[in-house]
């Protein structure tokens, strides 16, 4: 929560200058002038704004005989089961990730192996840079025809490269694109190939 | 063991910041904010149970763009229009052959900030979202930038956020239901 928040409990922070407004004064329908930075605003405040959750305090009980217990502390009474593995876990071990809630292997296997999509900030995208380093000459010019030496392989190996790693994440792993620059990246050797088959053929002729 | 990615949805609306291209997808119970730059991609979660407040706030950006665009559209009609008439007047033909050659040149680069200016003028007046959390405050999203969009964005995400609130917290109290209550099975004290 904001200090205006913390401060006024019914009010919302300006988010442009930070100024307390009363909650009432957003609405969703029309817009509203903030008194201090005359800022037109609209927006919408959801439940969990008036009935902020408590935070919770991971105390757990201790089992009692013929209780499930925690995997990791066989003392603590199980409180959920792990998401993921199944196994039981008490309050402290309870990792919450959205709506699921996951016990530390888990968390900590899904942070190392990028196993959790829940955990992912930062990808990159392979096919994508295929598709870019293949266009690159053709974007620039053509009288960076060395720099196909380099440009194509280099789209060669992005397209092989990340052909089975995981792409972006919402548009998922588009393999159209890895294989648009693969032919790019062929096709630029192909253009250079030629063009020494063309210089060599030349010079031989004029010799 | 692994986890399936959710399916995400593409809400309406980008922005564009010095992070790269803003894009805002929905899933099953959470927000994605993806910022792009060409090769790689970063993400940003907001999970709909979290989400305290949306607020819209309308911005004077395509007013700062429309006055950038209509300055090199109305300066470089104006140059070129002064190259075209002042080579009728002048007799050297060479000097005459460059003024139009400059005035051919510039009539592309004017058309290219015209359309520039038409675009921004009817994509409608600019904003800037903010998001707040019950735990990290206020957060300005990267995506739309556009007021019509973060208006059919809003209208679209409210009722999923209040769904997901009245809902509760679904998946902690449902697997714990699963599990043995000890206090339930507890036998009453005997009254003495």
């Amino acid at each position: 929560m904001s200090v205006a928040n913390s401060i006024f409990p019914s009010s919302v922070a300006c988010p442009a200058c930070g100024f307390a407004l009363p909650a009432d004064a957003l609405a969703r329908e029309n817009d509203s002038a903030c008194p201090q930075c005359r800022a037109a605003l609209r927006g919408g405040l959801f439940p969990v704004f008036w009935n902020p959750e408590p935070l919770a305090l991971s105390l757990a009980d201790h089992a009692g005989d013929g209780e499930a217990v925690c995997f990791f502390h066989p003392e603590n009474r199980a409180a959920l089961s792990c998401d993921r593995c199944g196994r039981f876990i008490c309050a402290v071990c309870d990792m919450p990730l959205g709506t699921r809630h996951l016990c530390p292997t888990c968390l900590s296997s899904g942070l190392t192996g990028e196993k959790l999509p829940e955990l992912v900030v930062r990808r990159f995208l392979w096919a994508d840079t295929a598709l870019l380093v293949g266009l690159l000459p053709l974007l620039v010019s053509p009288v960076v025809w060395p720099g196909l030496i380099v440009t194509g392989p280099a789209a060669i190996f992005c397209a092989l490269f990340g052909w089975k790693r995981p792409g972006s994440l919402p548009r998922g792993r588009r393999r159209w694109v890895a294989v648009l620059g693969l032919v790019f990246g062929v096709l630029q050797l192909a253009v250079l190939g030629g063009f020494f088959l063309l210089i060599t053929a030349w010079t031989t002729t004029f010799r | 063991m692994k986890s399936a990615a959710p399916f995400y949805r593409k809400l309406p609306g980008r922005g564009l910041s010095f992070s790269g291209i803003g894009r805002m997808w929905l899933a099953e119970d959470h927000l994605l904010e993806v910022e792009s730059l060409l090769i790689s991609e970063r993400y940003r979660r907001f999970f709909l149970k979290d989400i305290a407040a949306i607020v819209i706030r309308r911005t004077k950006v395509r007013l700062y763009w429309n006055l950038v665009h209509g300055a090199f559209w109305i300066g470089g009609s104006l140059i070129a229009a002064a190259l075209w008439w002042g080579s009728k007047s002048v007799s050297d033909k060479t000097l005459i052959g460059v003024m139009q050659v400059f005035s051919g040149l510039l009539a592309p680069v004017v058309l290219i900030f015209l359309i520039l200016f038409l675009i921004n003028t009817l994509l409608g007046p600019t904003c800037r979202c903010h998001l707040q959390t019950t735990s990290a405050g206020w957060h300005p999203l990267a995506a739309p930038s556009r007021l019509r969009k973060a208006r059919r964005v809003l209208a679209q995400l409210a009722p999923l956020i209040e769904a997901a609130q009245s809902a509760g917290g679904s998946g902690g109290m449902e697997s714990t239901k699963s599990l043995k209550d000890p206090n339930e099975e507890r036998p009453a004290e005997p009254v003495l």
